[in-house]
């Protein structure tokens, strides 16, 4: 278990020690068996990972708010993610469904997703996290329709 | 008579009579010159159009005269404004752009012979300058009266400091003797506005320093990192008068007073380099301004081919990597998030971490003459303190051949799948402007780059201002640079919309002299690209395209609105939306007819083309400028029109404030 913990705060402390994530945070919530990590990078809004230990499980929470389920955003982001691992994507960017599994849920109107790894996969599991992060945030978001809903619940600039 | 021209330029004119009534039509006959050069223009005459409603537009005799004459370099003794005139010309000042004021220096500027033109706006002429400075790489000045003038240049100085430019402000100010007391009018200090937007400034006050402060300018203008000087002169100083040298301190040559000598790579650092380019798999060169600058695209492109490295452009100015390459990512988009390395040379306009769209797990290596800003935004894994040609050509060295044909595959499927995206695009912008009885930007940038590109036009030849803010965001995705300085990134960081003809007199300027890597195209038509909220800021330098028959083709996307103005009903700010929004269907392109330019109004797709064709060929041919007015729907930035608004993608053809 505290191999786990290990590997996955690793991973996300180098990402912070390199200067990537403007600052970077964890708190283990004792007997719960998880870990949440907190950092800045991308967004004005923090980005908040949970590492669920018991369940393998990296969940990236509440990623983009106000998306209401079953709307067509809800429905391309889940695509955009099916699609992360098609053969058509280079493969050092590929989603390795092989090696872990992808969930998304929508709550209340925000969508988070969930990263399923198997024993020993969790610093990869984190390095995937981190990964998808920027393709939501410099892929799907840049290139889909979403200028207007970037300025209204990222603060972007208007330009 | 109006009605009568409308009617025409409604339908696509294909034959040679069309071609030729079009070309004579209204006013414009009257002031038809042959060539482009400014220098060629002849005495104009009255049209017969014009002769029915009033005096005609024409060309005063004085201005083609005038530019004619041979140059007068100054010898003493001399006026303060004559030693730094000439100052200015044994530095190679390329072009110099100003509205009248600062009489003595403008005056002295002229006879000196470095190509000189006077404008409608301090702002716009300004802008004139950081353009001609962008498509060239040299140095041009700019010149505004005392106060008013003077903060008219404001906005487009900043411009001008983001894009790092080399630009030499001169302005007059009062006397040093009357400072303070308001006497007479246009008191104001001038050094405190430029704070934040210049590299150096001074205020001017003894008169025996000219020449001494000149040699401070232009060692800030010609080494390290540019951005604007800022001079200005009090009347004591412009109208000094020295009878010999003896009466001037630190009056010797340039070899003295400033070095050519540049920083080269620390061997060390180049060796970590080439093991960092070895280790990693997806390499990519960022060529950005100082590649420009330091004319070291020779270079680039040698280490690029040797070692099979990516090269991906952001700079205020596009070309020294062509998009033709098979190593060029700039179109190649999605092949820029794949980047395990990212080599940023000369990337003096930085880009905080996310606003480049590399992945977190790139590697970076930072190439910059400026040690003290190796490091800011984004976290380095090596900085290289060196000029950029240096670093290029010890990396070229120090490299071993090596070919990555799978990296090259990945740029290829990239480069193919943008382009796939933009004919997309195309069908949808066909569609909506079907659905709308307009002209969607998508057809328009689709239209332009075929004409520019896939036609009878070498496709290096033209000059393209890629300019404007909605309009931007699709013609950027279909203009392509296939050489040193032929896009002009008209907003870059700065972000100011307006100087959009601005920048098209500069670069259209630099063209009819052939400056620079312009030379081969020299006296070609330019094009200019920008919106109707931009276009609104600087219009009226259509009469100094007008004057100096540079050669331009000036496209106006006409949505009717800012192109923020989702920003406002959009948002449920109904109260607000009178504020984002203009009067409807307006015709700028008549501006351009009344201030001595052709005009076309283009609705539908099947004119854009026609309108383009007419209006580069009288351009070619006659040096007449036109304006084409595009008339588009503010909707199409909303998403019952996909992809509507298209965000910004950095870096690359898309990019647009990095």
């Amino acid at each position: 278990m505290q191999e786990t913990v290990k590997a996955v705060s690793a991973e996300l402390q180098n990402y912070a020690d390199r200067g990537i994530f403007q600052n970077f945070s964890l708190a283990e919530q004792a007997g719960k068996g998880s870990v949440n990590y907190r950092f800045h990078w991308l967004a004005e809004m923090p980005f908040n990972l949970r590492l669920n230990v018991q369940k393998s499980e990296i969940e990236i929470k509440d990623v983009l708010p106000a998306v209401p389920f079953r709307s067509k955003m809800d429905k391309e982001f889940r695509s955009f993610l099916q699609q992360r691992s098609a053969e058509s994507i280079p493969s050092h960017r590929r989603l390795d469904d092989q090696r872990f599994t992808f969930s998304c849920k929508n709550r209340q109107e925000k969508l988070s997703i969930s990263i399923g790894f198997q024993s020993g996969d969790g610093g990869d599991a984190a390095k995937t996290a981190v990964n998808l992060l920027h393709e939501i945030f410099n892929n799907f978001l840049l290139e889909g329709p979403y200028q207007n809903y970037m300025v209204e619940f990222f603060n972007v600039p208007e330009e | 008579m109006a009605k009568k021209a409308d009617a025409k330029k409604s339908k696509p004119s294909n034959s040679a009579e069309q071609e030729s009534v079009v070309s004579r039509r209204n006013f414009i006959k009257g002031t038809a010159i042959a060539g482009a050069g400014a220098a060629a223009l002849m005495q104009s005459e009255t049209s017969e159009a014009q002769d029915q409603d009033g005096p005609g537009i024409k060309i005063p005799e004085e201005i083609p005269r005038t530019l004619a004459e041979a140059a007068k370099p100054a010898n003493f003794p001399m006026s303060g404004a004559e030693v730094f005139a000439k100052f200015c010309s044994d530095e190679g000042v390329a072009g110099f752009f100003c509205c009248p004021g600062n009489y003595n220096m403008i005056n002295a500027i002229a006879a000196e012979g470095i190509p000189s033109y006077g404008g409608r706006c301090e702002g716009n002429m300004v802008s004139a300058a950081d353009g001609f400075i962008r498509v060239t790489g040299e140095i041009a000045a700019t010149s505004g009266t005392e106060g008013p003038g003077f903060t008219n240049m404001i906005m487009n100085i900043g411009a001008a400091n983001a894009a790092r430019s080399p630009l030499l402000v001169i302005a007059s100010n009062k006397t040093i003797g009357e400072d303070d007391t308001e006497h007479g009018i246009q008191t104001a200090y001038q050094q405190s506005q430029t704070d934040g937007l210049k590299k150096w400034g001074k205020r001017m006050i003894t008169p025996n320093r000219i020449y001494e402060y000149s040699a401070y300018a232009f060692r800030q203008l010609k080494t390290g990192v540019p951005k604007p000087v800022h001079l200005d002169f009090p009347g004591e100083i412009s109208r000094a008068r020295f009878e010999e040298p003896g009466e001037l301190q630190y009056y010797y040559d340039k070899t003295r007073y400033r070095t050519e000598s540049k920083a080269y790579p620390n061997p060390a650092d180049i060796t970590r380099a080439v093991e960092m380019v070895q280790r990693a798999s997806r390499p990519m060169i960022v060529a950005s301004t100082g590649v420009f600058y330091d004319k070291a695209w020779e270079a680039l492109l040698r280490v690029a081919e040797k070692n099979d490295i990516a090269v991906v452009e952001s700079a205020p100015q596009r070309g020294h990597f062509s998009d033709g390459h098979a190593l060029s990512a700039s179109t190649g988009l999605d092949a820029i998030r794949s980047a395990d390395l990212v080599i940023l040379i000369g990337q003096y306009c930085m880009p905080s971490i996310g606003e480049f769209a590399f992945g977190p797990d790139a590697r970076w290596i930072r190439i910059d003459p400026d040690a003290t800003d190796i490091g800011r935004n984004v976290p380095i894994d090596l900085g290289i303190v060196s000029s950029e040609k240096a670093a290029l050509e010890a990396l070229e060295d120090a490299l071993p051949s090596r070919t990555r044909q799978g990296w090259r595959d990945e740029l290829a499927a990239a480069r193919k799948a943008f382009d796939d995206q933009s004919e997309e695009y195309y069908r949808l912008g066909l569609k909506y402007s079907a659905d709308t009885e307009s002209i969607h930007p998508a057809v328009m940038g689709r239209q332009l780059s075929d004409f520019l590109y896939n036609g009878d036009i070498d496709r290096q030849q033209t000059a393209v201002v890629s300019g404007g803010y909605g309009i931007g965001r699709y013609t950027r995705r279909y203009l392509r640079a296939f050489r040193p300085g032929q896009i002009c990134n008209g907003a870059y960081q700065y972000g100011a919309i307006g100087p959009d003809v601005g920048y098209t007199v500069g670069v259209g300027a630099a063209v009819q002299h052939g400056i620079g890597p312009q030379a081969p195209y020299k006296g070609s038509p330019v094009i200019g690209i920008t919106g109707d909220a931009g276009a609104a800021y600087s219009i009226m330098e259509f009469d100094t395209l007008g004057k100096y028959r540079i050669p331009a083709v000036m496209i106006v996307y006409n949505n009717n609105a800012w192109g923020v103005w989702t920003s406002g009903g959009g948002r449920g700010a109904t109260r607000a939306q009178h504020m984002y929004l203009f009067q409807e269907n307006l015709r700028y392109e008549k501006i351009a007819e009344a201030l001595g330019c052709n005009g076309e109004y283009v609705t539908s797709p099947e004119q854009f083309t026609p309108a383009l064709e007419r209006g580069y060929k009288l351009a070619a041919t006659e040096g007449i400028s036109t304006l084409i007015n595009c008339q588009g729907k503010k909707e199409f930035w909303t998403n019952e029109y996909p992809p509507s608004m298209p965000r910004h993608f950095a870096p690359g053809a898309l990019a647009y404030y990095k």
